[in-house]
């Protein structure tokens, strides 16, 4: 009941004039930059964040999330008319969205789409509506020991999700820690790896590292989109709507993989590109018409749909109920949170309640007036695709810059975000995943805090980090994260040894 | 020899060591600090560097260098597009640099007009100068407006108002 109240009250705050034109600017902005190949949410997200400075936490997170659940929605935009993912979490929509399209049904296909994302979506704010407050309620139980284990655990997570490389996974781990010790050490008062630089003395920013990753980097990764030009949409549609027989083919994978989209996302590192693959995954194995997978079937297109636009508020959970961010974008919202001097966490919702359930109340809203924008604008929103990046990427490096100036005021941190940029290609073209040095880079001041608290409470008694159960689950669950992908590895590679050798 | 795929692990690896060799060295010569137990402000790094080393040494046993030298022999034979692209970028980096280098002295607009020109003839080309420049002088002016006025973010002025 409480819930309930909480809720309405958050109502309350996201209906407000105000906000619902914060919720509609950040949605549309979502769209726009979520259809543009190269900029996901969480760059939209990043170098919009110096305009969020001057209003107040609230309407700083609801336009925030006006923008990654419209980056989202846009996504699969340029998926299914360019078979160009806007962001990675919308690669799946190019299997049958494209596909679709090139048979002549790309209204259909618009359409699918974004009714997917509005049923996932609310059905992941639901979700969260009903979790949020009991893992906050949990995560009150926590001390320094546990704050510590639980933030390892969300960084072996990451490590274990890395595409790939879980060696790589953890260099770009220590690369992120690294980062995180540079400055004055708030217990001893010790300059860290300074190098006599006065500013390095506050330490380097996590959201300069976000933006120099996600901005600089990706800007210089699509120099190669640059050679090889731009595709054309199709601008011009019938009525962008379904039938009843694609309807019937799309709910049940919808409403599927809604759930599964969410909890995917909920862990710290994994995001909507994993839950939608997932999803696309599960329905093919599910679905009569396997063979139409890949060829322009809708539910290939649905399941994934649904999932990402859940997988993204599911990502809010770590961030507003434990402090840890779930996703890039959610660091970067976890970081206007900090500068407008709001600590997410378990706190929130009994510091903060107009924030908390605001930016919960906001997810439904956002996710009705997406669908109202992006199924009768589509065809308005979609020509935006043809803008050229030649003009968009000098925008966005420059968006990039005023934003890391508007965090620090400081000309240093241009050099950190050069250095980063760079650093964003190398790993790229080393497949060093970039996610383990983003999270641990944010979470690493306040993990080693954490450590050395718990470390003086307990007298310099480490067996402190083994003592509750709470620590115990965590400390499973990293030894899992970190396992079962080993296990899983060996087992394969017995297998591919099995095959080779008769 | 030619069953061999190229990756980038040995020289990975070989990143991993160095940088857990450094970083871990440099935390280890900090002084120390005034109270408290002396190791505690160089726990984290120390840990951080022993894994790096720890993970390097891993990568390399598990892949050896093979691999590197022909993702580099690879590099170097890329198509000229390709290497035109990383020029691209290499260029772009200098235009950074040296945005960051004018900044504070020649004041947003100015600073920010030369980098979005210079970027815009980078990846646009000469030919599309007289629109780069518009577009350079309306993004710059609009963005200064916007922060200095509406979000009251100050920006660096204009140096000769000041």
């Amino acid at each position: 009941m409480d819930i309930l109240t909480n809720l309405m009250n958050g109502f309350g705050v996201a209906l407000q004039p105000y906000y619902l034109f914060l919720i509609l600017v950040g949605g549309i902005l979502g769209t726009v930059i979520g259809m543009l190949p190269g900029l996901g949410p969480a760059t939209g997200v990043a170098i919009l964040l110096p305009m969020t400075f001057s209003m107040g936490p609230t309407a700083s997170l609801i336009i925030m999330m006006g923008v990654y659940i419209g980056a989202m929605f846009g996504g699969s935009r340029s998926s299914i008319l360019i078979n160009t993912p806007g962001d990675g979490a919308a690669l799946a929509a190019t299997f049958d969205g494209y596909p679709m399209a090139m048979k002549g049904r790309a209204e259909a296909a618009l359409a699918i789409s974004a009714i997917a994302s509005l049923i996932g979506g609310t059905i992941a704010a639901v979700l969260m509506t009903l979790m949020a407050e009991p893992v906050a309620g949990l995560a009150i139980k926590f001390g320094p020991a546990e704050y510590f284990l639980l933030m390892v655990a969300a960084l072996s997570m990451t490590v274990s999700m890395s595409k790939g490389n879980m060696l790589k996974g953890f260099l770009s781990m220590c690369i992120g820690l690294a980062i995180s010790t540079v400055g004055i050490d708030g217990q001893s008062g010790l300059q860290r790896f300074t190098f006599g630089v006065l500013e390095l003395q506050t330490g380097i920013d996590f959201l300069v590292v976000i933006i120099g990753i996600y901005a600089l980097g990706e800007v210089f990764k699509s120099f190669r989109t640059l050679s090889e030009g731009s595709k054309k949409a199709q601008t011009k549609f019938k009525k962008i709507w379904i039938s009843k027989e694609d309807w019937q083919r799309s709910k049940w994978p919808i409403l599927r993989s809604a759930p599964i989209g969410f909890l995917i996302g909920a862990l710290p590192g994994a995001g909507g590109t994993m839950a939608s693959l997932m999803c696309y995954n599960n329905e093919k194995q599910l679905s009569k018409n396997k063979s139409e997978f890949g060829h322009g079937a809708i539910e290939g297109l649905a399941a994934p749909e649904s999932a990402n636009n859940a997988a993204s508020i599911g990502a809010m959970i770590p961030m507003l109920s434990l402090g840890v961010p779930g996703s890039g974008t959610t660091a970067v919202m976890m970081g206007a949170l900090l500068m407008l001097g709001i600590q997410p966490g378990p706190l929130l919702f009994a510091q903060h309640p107009d924030t908390a359930w605001g930016l919960i109340a906001s997810m439904f809203v956002a996710n009705v007036v997406l669908a109202i924008v992006n199924i009768p604008l589509a065809g308005v929103l979609v020509r935006l695709l043809a803008i050229p990046p030649k003009v968009l990427y000098p925008i966005v490096l420059s968006l990039a810059f005023v934003g890391c100036y508007a965090i620090s005021a400081s000309v240093v941190d241009f050099y950190i975000l050069i250095i980063l940029g760079v650093a964003g290609v190398i790993m790229a073209r080393a497949d060093i995943p970039t996610s383990p040095m983003i999270l641990a880079a944010i979470v690493g001041g306040q993990m080693e805090q954490s450590f050395r608290q718990g470390y003086r409470i307990s007298n310099q008694d480490l067996t402190t980090f083994m003592d509750s159960s709470i620590a115990q689950g965590l400390l499973v669950v990293t030894l899992l994260s970190i396992l079962l992908p080993i296990i899983s590895a060996i087992r394969s590679k017995r297998i591919e040894r099995t095959i080779v050798t008769p | 020899m030619s069953n061999i795929k190229y990756n980038w692990d040995g020289l990975t690896g070989l990143f991993s060591i160095v940088f857990g060799l450094a970083y871990g060295g440099y935390a280890y010569s900090l002084p120390q600090p005034m109270f408290g137990n002396p190791l505690e402000a160089i726990f984290l790094p120390l840990a951080v560097s022993a894994i790096s080393i720890f993970i390097g040494v891993l990568l390399i046993l598990s892949s050896g260098f093979t691999p590197s030298m022909l993702a580099i022999k690879a590099l170097l034979n890329e198509s000229s597009q390709r290497k035109s692209d990383r020029r691209k970028i290499a260029i772009t980096c200098v235009i950074c640099v040296l945005y960051a280098m004018l900044f504070e002295h020649a004041g947003y607009v100015i600073s920010t007009f030369l980098f979005m020109f210079s970027m815009l003839t980078v990846t646009c080309g000469k030919t599309f100068w007289k629109k780069s420049a518009l577009i350079s002088i309306i993004f710059a002016g609009g963005i200064f407006i916007t922060f200095n006025e509406m979000l009251s973010v100050n920006l660096p002025p204009f140096p000769f108002f000041n």
